[in-house]
């Protein structure tokens, strides 16, 4: 998909190409080469919590099995769009994504050989991390695996506004340490990648 | 009254016809805001920057010596050149030389702020990302080429658009129409390319009034050329909003180290 057609689509839905939406491609391929590299195969189910406008789902919905990927974002616009740069990729596999600010992810009646979050705890207090990860731990595989992306320091800021019009509140998370306790309190180990992110954020790999 | 923080915003479907606008392909790439400032409104400003040179003001405007002097907490700047064109930095943390300018100013930064999705005093101050409104007027009254054409906040490689602080495609940068194209300047000026690629010569091609704000398409190629005025013309006269790099504060003693 060119540029100016993914900011059609966005505009066309009341958002703005921001930059969740300048480095579309690139993110997305990150994403889907990381999963494939750690090894997720076609026949496997995918969570993607804060899928967003499916940056990654557009693609994993190619690689996987048909049905095998579903996703949750608690930004409203983002899921509208979602489906319709689906439409535009002409995806013909079944998908899921939905509104979900609660974490629902047993809604989804699955359970998932991996999940996927990028970009999604540096949006979260400390409270909702805890209960993501505790709905995960319910949903994932014995052996299931789930990489995330956070940072240890965010700024002296600690609410924003999403969009300029959506209150969150950062993490505050001091070190990569305060992620391995999350883990051990939810039955996951916690492995630091040293692989970059193209933002530079930390990436994480929770084994359950 | 039903006064709230809510209905101080841009009613949503507003921002999206904005939007539509300056972003998507079938948009010219630009939004009118007509008479963003009454005619006595306009008639101030010609007049309050108009004296500044014979103001007793003028002392607290210093020369401006580049980028590598604008810092946090910086003073107001002013470049004249021999061709009779000035140019006024101003910044946000600094008593206004006056109020309207700096009031239509922030209102203005709100405005675009919100359609670019951002919070509404987003950029005002170098809280996040260093950078902060520089709220430039400008006369612009002889000139060949003032800014040459060129695009900002775009980067054409992939792996350069991973730089949010040099490439996003939400930005708008938003322009203030203090004279009009004909009557108080000649030649071009403001020139821009619109979506569909035509190259416009903005207050000629495109019909604008002084005190029209236009928010435009930051990444689109643009420049300021060829103006001519005669003496006595206002000449090209607006005000733009620039989110400048802004560097730390100094102390007194690197202030007094540099040239």
């Amino acid at each position: 998909m060119n540029e100016q057609d993914l900011i059609d689509i966005v505009v066309e839905h009341g958002e703005v190409p921001g930059i969740y939406f300048s480095a579309w491609s690139e993110l997305g391929r990150w994403q889907m080469d990381t999963l494939k590299e750690l090894g997720l195969r076609p026949e496997d189910t995918l969570l993607d919590i804060g899928c967003g406008s499916m940056r990654l789902g557009c693609r994993a919905v190619e690689y996987l099995d048909d049905g095998n990927y579903c996703g949750l974002d608690a930004y409203p616009p983002y899921i509208a769009i979602g489906h319709a740069l689906a439409r535009r990729q002409g995806l013909t596999k079944r998908y899921d994504i939905r509104l979900n600010t609660d974490f629902d992810f047993a809604s989804f009646g699955h359970s998932f050989a991996w999940a996927n979050a990028q970009s999604v705890f540096t949006h979260l207090t400390e409270a909702q991390i805890e209960t993501c990860m505790a709905r995960l731990a319910a949903v994932m595989q014995p052996g299931g695996r789930f990489l995330f992306t956070f940072c240890i320091e965010s700024g002296p800021a600690k609410g924003m506004l999403y969009g300029g019009t959506h209150p969150m509140i950062r993490c505050s998370y001091a070190d990569p340490g305060a992620y391995q306790d999350l883990g051990r309190r939810h039955g996951a180990r916690m492995e630091l990648l040293s692989i970059s992110h193209p933002t530079g954020q930390l990436v994480g790999l929770y084994h359950f | 009254m039903d006064l709230t923080y809510d209905c101080l915003k841009i009613p949503d479907n507003d921002l999206r016809n904005i939007r539509m606008a300056i972003f998507h392909s079938s948009g010219p790439g630009y939004y009118i805001i007509r008479n963003y400032l009454q005619p006595s409104q306009v008639k101030h400003l010609q007049t309050v920057w108009s004296q500044f040179k014979d103001s007793s003001a003028r002392k607290y405007f210093v020369d401006y010596r580049g980028r590598d002097s604008i810092y946090f907490g910086c003073p107001n700047s002013y470049s004249p050149d021999d061709r009779g064109n000035e140019l006024f930095h101003n910044w946000s943390w600094n008593p206004p030389y006056d109020d309207l300018t700096f009031s239509a100013s922030m209102m203005v930064q709100m405005i675009r702020s919100q359609v670019m999705g951002l919070a509404p005093f987003a950029e005002t101050m170098p809280w996040v990302g260093g950078r902060a409104l520089c709220y430039r007027v400008m006369f612009t009254r002889n000139i060949d080429t003032h800014i040459g054409w060129h695009r900002d906040w775009y980067q054409a490689d992939p792996v350069a658009q991973l730089d949010k602080t040099r490439h996003d495609l939400s930005r708008v940068q938003a322009t203030l129409f203090l004279s009009r194209h004909g009557d108080d300047y000649g030649g071009e000026g403001f020139c821009f390319t619109d979506n569909a690629g035509r190259n416009l010569v903005m207050g000629r091609d495109v019909s604008l009034e002084p005190g029209d704000l236009v928010l435009w398409r930051y990444n689109n190629p643009h420049g300021v050329l060829n103006i001519q005025s005669e003496p006595g013309q206002i000449g090209f006269m607006r005000i733009i909003y620039p989110p400048e790099i802004v560097l730390p504060p100094r102390t007194a003693q690197t202030q007094e180290s540099r040239p």
